[in-house]
């Protein structure tokens, strides 16, 4: 068959088999610093995280890359300033802020849905400009 | 920091780097400025382009939806090929609302259960009601007709007739012909008739030709194919980063300046001729203000020199805009437009739920590897993760400790617990409506990831409940589902999640007081109550 050797369509989103979610490679080279190997992920997640990372005032580095689109994996590479806060505990919260950032934006939408649910059925028109702004 | 409350136990007292992380927390803003049918704009302040960024590739690649996947081709006499016939059909939307009771495939029973049997050809494909819904699209144009030739449309493909017993949520996966098809309301007849309306063409066929297909569509991503993606389009843009004083700049440099700078300015500048004084001036391009082009560096730097030259501080003239703080958050305006496959709404709130999926994925393995590697993980930010895992309904998302941590007076009062109805709660995102008793229009909400579509009068929700009621009243056109809609045959968890809300009955069954009564763990939500005329 002339597709013998395609991929399979589903592996950029399917965790293989024995496969971690998550890997922790500690850099031996410099102090506080470690890559976490991500599958089955793309910037979607690596940017946000990163972002996170570097609003931390104890992250000194983070960083990410995707290594090749037919690698389904990024490689997020985190350095901290003191060695008492562990590249993994800076993940951690960085994947707290976000989580709880995104929670806060579901709140909002529900509300803005509410409100928009009562505007509607106060009858004015939802082109109108003070509703816009 | 930030005054962290009492109530908040998740910070354990005299651990400073665990309070700055939570100092990490942001509250972003999200406005609502337009919810058409398929259309929705909203922007999102307080937060900065790498959240943006994630919720636009979350929207476009990760919120499921079902397409055709697999086509069996018996006739076809088109003029097309198989393969392009078979990729026409899988671009053809399916209305997707009740995706999220569908399985993958290839995580489903039937696919397991073969592989698990290593039975038959390897390369067989295996689908069932729980993972897959089967069309037929069978038409023959007439060999003795009048027409000459004729249109294989979405209107062609019609149920596999064995689906018609299967549950609820199969049913309601049709092809949307066009994008702004109704979901609630009974199809405009004069609107039924336009062209627009006649469906998605497929292919032709000429007079004695016959196309005779079986698809299979099934549940997947735009991250697999994007012919799973709800969106037609998501994007955002931001203000204009850079501020110029116009007036000052205007009136200090000499218009051969002006022409260079407005040449360099690559069309986000323009020069006009001030009607007064006649002299040329520096305006800015709609483009340029709507965001759509960004002033190069290049030309900052030319009106830089040009200022310096005319003796002006140019760090007063040219100015970073206040959208941008220190911390790069700006406002993003988001334009979503929906295929027609999911409500726009509904598109947001699924990406909000997929990013959190994302994130909670992470969470087991973050233990694990903190184990192996003998690394102490932070207790407070372990348990912090541990909470939000549990953090599944509305009510405890009410009760979560992150409100604590807002600055100013903020404050948060939780009535007796498992009580929903007497959770009171007051803060800077509360309004009106939420403080009130519209709490359990919030938890439907929040439960069923289904949004209450509020087009026209009727405050009709789009959870698939209602959307059966006018399936039952044959409120989807020219499909004509009337006749072959049965009772539905549920077993199991399915009797108990569609057995209230499958009736065609003009009326919801459920009580407002039922709706907070029940409130069991495994429970499927009940559909809201319709909101008091
Ligand atoms: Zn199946």
């Amino acid at each position: 068959m002339a597709d013998d050797n395609l991929p399979d369509r589903f592996e950029s989103i399917v965790l293989p088999e024995g496969v971690k979610k998550l890997r922790y490679v500690p850099d031996t080279r410099l102090p506080n610093c470690a890559s976490f190997v991500i599958e089955r992920e793309d910037h979607t997640l690596a940017n946000a995280l990163r972002a996170q990372l570097l609003r931390d005032r104890n992250v000194l580095f983070a960083a990410y890359r995707v290594p090749h689109p037919l690698e389904h994996h990024v490689i997020l590479k985190v350095q901290t300033r003191r060695s008492e806060y562990t590249p993994l505990e800076a993940l951690c919260a960085a994947l707290v802020a976000l989580k709880n950032e995104i929670h806060v934006l579901e709140d909002e939408f529900a509300n803005e849905l509410q409100n928009w649910a009562a505007v509607r059925k106060a009858g004015i028109d939802a082109g109108n400009a003070a509703w816009r702004t | 920091m930030n005054g962290v409350s009492a109530g908040n136990g998740a910070l354990a007292p005299g651990r400073t780097e665990s309070t700055e992380s939570a100092s990490l927390q942001r509250f972003p803003k999200l406005r609502l400025t337009r919810l058409a049918a398929t259309e929705c704009d909203f922007t999102l302040s307080d937060t900065d382009i790498s959240v943006a960024n994630a919720l636009r590739r979350a929207m476009i690649a990760s919120v499921p939806t079902m397409s055709i996947d697999l086509v069996t081709i018996y006739v076809n006499d088109s003029p097309l090929h198989d393969e392009f016939v078979a990729h026409r059909l899988g671009l053809v939307p399916l209305r997707s609302d009740t995706a999220e009771y569908f399985n993958y495939n290839r995580d489903c029973d039937c696919t397991q259960s073969r592989i698990a049997a290593l039975s038959g050809n390897p390369m067989e494909a295996t689908n069932c009601e729980k993972c897959s819904v089967e069309y037929i699209l069978d038409v023959t144009c007439p060999p003795d007709g009048e027409l000459e030739e004729m249109n294989v449309t979405s209107r062609h493909l019609q149920m596999d007739p064995r689906y018609f017993d299967g549950p609820a949520y199969v049913r309601a996966v049709v092809p949307i012909h066009r994008p702004d098809q109704p979901w609630e309301l009974a199809p405009d007849s004069s609107r039924d008739r336009t062209s627009a309306d006649a469906g998605i063409v497929i292919c032709k066929l000429r007079r004695g030709q016959r196309l005779y297909v079986r698809c299979i569509a099934k549940k997947g991503t735009g991250r697999e194919h994007a012919k799973w993606s709800p969106v037609a389009a998501a994007s955002y843009r931001m203000d204009p980063s850079v501020r110029l004083d116009l007036g000052r700049i205007n009136a200090v440099l000499s218009s051969e300046q002006k022409r260079l700078i407005v040449k360099m300015g690559g069309g986000a500048l323009r020069v006009e001729a001030n009607v007064v004084t006649g002299d040329v001036e520096i305006v800015e391009d709609e483009a340029y203000l709507r965001g759509r082009i960004e002033i190069s560096n290049d030309c900052l730097r030319e009106l830089q020199f040009a200022l310096e030259e005319a003796g002006q501080n140019p760090f007063q003239l040219i100015t970073l805009s206040r959208g941008s703080d220190a911390e790069g958050q700006r406002t993003f305006y988001f334009t979503l437009e929906s295929t027609g496959v999911l409500p726009p709404e509904a598109i947001v709130q699924s990406s909000f739920r997929v990013l959190i999926e994302k994130i909670l994925s992470l969470v087991p393995c973050l233990r694990d590897e903190a184990e192996s590697h003998s690394i102490a993980l932070n207790q407070d930010l372990s348990y912090l993760l541990l909470s939000y895992e549990q953090r599944r309904n509305q009510q405890e998302r009410l009760q979560m400790a992150i409100y604590g941590n807002l600055p100013g007076g903020m404050t948060q009062t939780v009535g007796a617990a498992g009580a929903f109805g007497t959770t009171q709660y007051a803060g800077p995102f509360s309004t009106p409506a939420i403080a009130t008793g519209s709490a359990t229009a919030l938890y439907a909400q929040g439960q069923t990831g289904y949004t209450p579509r509020y087009a026209g009068e009727a405050v009709a929700a789009a959870t698939p409940y209602a959307a059966y009621q006018n399936l039952a009243a044959g409120a989807w056109g020219s499909q004509d589902l009337t006749g072959t809609l049965r009772t539905p045959q549920f077993g199991g968890a399915d009797a108990a999640r569609w057995s209230t809300g499958v009736t065609t009955g003009d009326q919801f069954p459920i009580s407002g007081n039922s709706v907070a009564g029940a409130e069991q763990e495994d429970q499927p939500p009940p559909p809201p109550p319709p909101l008091p005329q």
